[in-house]
């Protein structure tokens, strides 16, 4: 039996110049990751990959698994048939009820002829699919400019026939771009945070700070479903989760009420980057939106990245909350964010929180905590969790 | 992790453990272990009474003498007639079928609900205002007694249902039931006409000196499971004299009040719960009132707030713990201690606790460290000595 064959659009990536066949190559990575018990094949063609799967592979697997790539603008389901006038004709005969065309609306032929040796002209190609059509479906009509639907024809090594399609994600290959550590919360921002970073080729792994029992397994259990969601965007995940309950009491015992939510960002940061060194990550990457809330004004910002040498990254930094939610719902995050676990315990939120800090002062009250101890007893009793391409958790 | 391998060996053993802890479970009046004779009974009918009470061959005319038989039984221990007591799934079910009869009214009125209500009851406030009905609140004072004089002249010419618990689910606040029973029955003469007294009995019956003709209610609610017996079972109190239309009558059975083949088994059950409730019950209620004294000075002497005031049920005590709820149940929990969260962690999620708490009067910020102890008469004075030590010790 012949496989099944999905024609994908290449994106940005075909832009690229001598570096492009290394992002090809990840994006091909990726797909072949998500799809390996399909047997996937692929064929490369000027800006376009083909992709065979066996022919039992659902279109919803593929779908799915498309839908959720970075580094394709698109994708259409295809057939092909070999050069010759009669076998085109008659697999166009053969497709047409297997597509989406309804006998309603409009058509066009958009053929194409790059193998000139052809023996019929674009035109001509274009003409006769044409008729093949209208035999199957005599209520649609041609319209050239605003068609319901179009059949494209491809004359090339072989002749391939395939109709719109879908709209991919866009963006680059994950880990194309390095790799880096994104602060997960149980919220809204972040998980939107991650799919955006991954969006420019990011593979990401993710750090929760878990407060038990000022907050609850339930939080916890929301955030691990938030990583399933999102790993299939960046290609799998790992979901490291930091018992951060003494730092926190320690932070609240220590500072003065209104820096706690401050002390607290920085004792992220400083575990954060122990973290990344510790697995290579290169950046950090948060869910902060420029004075969003009393954390995330410049001046916190300022303060919070100086306690990290590491590059800082956030994607939503000036992303409105409409926007945020926007996507949220998109990527299928809204939901469980918005699941009433909250992250940060009421006695860890101060009422009035600073939002105009001075570095110098906070960096000095940060020191005199010296949450070393803290944190690195904290790294000892870190939890990993391992999510595969699809979401699915899995051991390792 | 010690915590997470503490949920496992519950994953792992579950009732066995629940056996081994069972003393230090004080949330009996969320649900409570069935007792094993009602268990027992539940079994026997399940397997004896196979037929369809509605049946007309000899193993449903069986199960309807069984059925018959268990209702004579049950109405004889609560000293009130066969035909007054309607079968249902329970507590929320028993409330609904009051409520769902004003729906019939083509002329909306006006009903009466205690400020402190259960939500089963206070949630029927917006669909009654939604048809059009006047929803007006009474609230009690500090012991839970209602102002009579205040109630009577509530009561208007288009006041259809007045609803007040007799017991208090979050702070065991005893209402003065038959004071409010005289008030609708004079106003009925007042008015000449009808009204119903209903009032949600489910911390009540089976626990303190509720006598259902005596305190001179319409309706009462009652949900077996909050007493040794199964879940999805309970019944509601009609006074004789007063009836009730249902949305749909549906099978007809339970005197067209409640269609639906009755839960023979659970029948049973819930009989021999009330069996074991009311087999001296003053006695258990003595021994409670002593161990709810024993905890009161306990935790009077650590400097704990207590909510309820000392005429409050002994069965329920609320409490300002020195953590948030949730926090307090799940650090307590840890430690094989149960006991109810009388607030969310979250100024977003504002439970039904916390309504009744702030309603009752008690300031925000110490509601949301509410937690709600309820005892039984198997705890001993060492498990009361043992929770006061560990409610202390969450101060530390």
């Amino acid at each position: 039996m012949n496989d099944k064959l999905y024609l994908i659009k290449l994106g940005e990536i075909s832009l690229k110049g001598g570096n492009r066949h290394t992002f090809e190559k990840l994006l091909r990575e990726n797909i072949r990751e998500k799809l390996s018990e399909c047997n996937p094949k692929f064929e490369y063609q000027k800006g376009r990959i083909f992709l065979y799967v066996d022919q039992d592979t659902p279109d919803e697997v593929v779908t799915k698994a498309l839908s959720t790539t970075f580094g394709l603008s698109g994708w259409a389901k295809a057939y092909e048939c070999e050069k010759d006038e009669g076998k085109l004709f008659g697999k166009i005969d053969e497709i047409l009820p297997c597509l989406s065309f309804k006998n309603e609306g409009s058509f066009k032929i958009d053929a194409r002829r790059e193998d000139k040796s052809f023996p019929l002209s674009s035109y001509q190609v274009a003409c006769k699919a044409a008729e093949v059509v209208s035999k199957h479906y005599p209520s649609l009509s041609v319209d050239l400019k605003n068609p319901t639907y179009t059949l494209f024809i491809e004359v090339r090594q072989k002749i391939y026939i395939y109709t719109e399609g879908e709209k991919g994600i866009g963006g680059l290959p994950v880990k194309s771009a390095g790799s880096a550590l994104l602060l997960l919360s149980g919220g809204i921002d972040s998980p939107v945070a991650s799919y955006l970073a991954a969006k420019r080729g990011l593979k990401l792994d993710f750090l929760y700070f878990h407060a038990y029992p000022y907050t609850s397994d339930e939080a916890l259990e929301k955030v691990k479903k938030l990583a399933s969601i999102v790993a299939p965007y960046t290609s799998g995940a790992r979901l490291f989760v930091l018992p951060f309950t003494d730092a926190q009491l320690e932070i609240k015992r220590k500072s003065h009420v209104d820096e706690t939510t401050l002390m607290f960002r920085a004792a992220m940061m400083e575990s954060a980057e122990k973290l990344s060194k510790r697995i290579g990550a290169k950046a950090i990457v948060t869910g902060e939106s420029l004075s969003q809330v009393a954390s995330q004004t410049l001046d916190a910002m300022v303060f919070t990245d100086s306690e990290t040498e590491m590059l800082v990254l956030r994607p939503l930094l000036t992303y409105d909350k409409e926007e945020i939610i926007t996507i949220s719902k998109r990527i299928g995050t809204y939901e469980t964010s918005i699941l009433p676990y909250e992250d940060c315990c009421v006695i860890f939120s101060p009422k009035h929180p600073l939002t105009h800090p001075v570095k110098s002062i906070m960096k000095e009250h940060y020191n005199a905590l010296s949450l070393s101890s803290e944190i690195d007893k904290a790294m000892e009793n870190m939890m990993v969790f391992y999510y595969d391409e699809w979401g699915k958790e899995v051991d390792k | 992790m010690k915590r997470i391998q503490q949920r496992h060996i519950l994953e792992k053993y579950g009732t066995n453990l629940f056996n081994c802890v069972v003393n230090l479970y004080f949330d009996y009046a969320a649900t409570s272990r069935m007792e094993d004779e009602a268990i027992g009974e539940y079994v026997k009918t399940a397997r004896d009474y196979p037929g369809n009470p509605s049946a007309g061959h000899a193993l449903g005319k069986k199960a309807k003498e069984k059925l018959e038989d268990e209702r004579c039984r049950i109405s004889s221990i609560l000293g009130v007639g066969s035909e007054e007591v309607v079968f249902t799934s329970g507590g929320s079910e028993s409330i609904s079928l009051v409520f769902q009869d004003l729906l019939w009214n083509v002329r909306p009125g006006s009903v009466i609900i205690g400020r402190l209500e259960h939500d089963a009851v206070s949630s029927f406030a917006p669909l009654l205002k939604e048809k059009g009905w006047r929803v007006n609140y009474i609230k009690p004072d500090r012991d839970g007694k209602y102002d009579t004089e205040l109630l009577s002249s509530m009561i208007d010419r288009e006041t259809k249902l007045i609803a007040i618990q007799s017991v208090n689910n979050v702070l065991g606040l005893v209402t003065n039931t038959k004071e409010i029973a005289d008030v609708v029955r004079k106003a009925e003469e007042r008015e000449k006409r009808n009204m119903f007294f209903f009032s949600d009995s489910v911390q009540a019956i089976g626990k303190v000196d509720f006598p259902l003709h005596e305190e001179g209610v319409d309706g009462a609610s009652f949900s077996a499971h909050k007493i040794g017996g199964p879940r999805g079972t309970g019944f509601l109190y009609v006074r004789k004299g007063k009836s009730l239309r249902p949305v749909a009558s549906q099978g007809g059975q339970e005197r067209k009040i409640r269609g639906g083949t009755e839960n023979l088994p659970g029948v049973s059950a819930m009989r021999k719960a009330l069996e074991i409730a009311f087999e001296n019950r003053k006695e258990k209620e003595e021994k409670v009132r002593k161990l709810n004294a024993k905890l009161r000075e306990g935790l009077e002497k650590a400097g704990i707030r207590i909510f309820s005031p000392v005429s409050a049920s002994p069965f329920v005590i609320s409490i300002a713990s020195p953590l948030p709820s949730e926090v307090a149940v799940r650090m307590l929990s840890d430690k094989g201690i149960y006991v109810s969260a009388g607030s969310a962690c979250s100024e977003n999620r504002k439970g039904e606790a916390m309504e009744i708490l702030t309603s009752y009067g008690i300031r925000k910020d110490e509601a949301m460290r509410a937690i709600r102890i309820s005892i039984s008469e198997k705890h001993t004075e060492e498990d009361i000595t043992k929770l006061v030590d560990e409610i202390t010790k969450l101060g530390a």
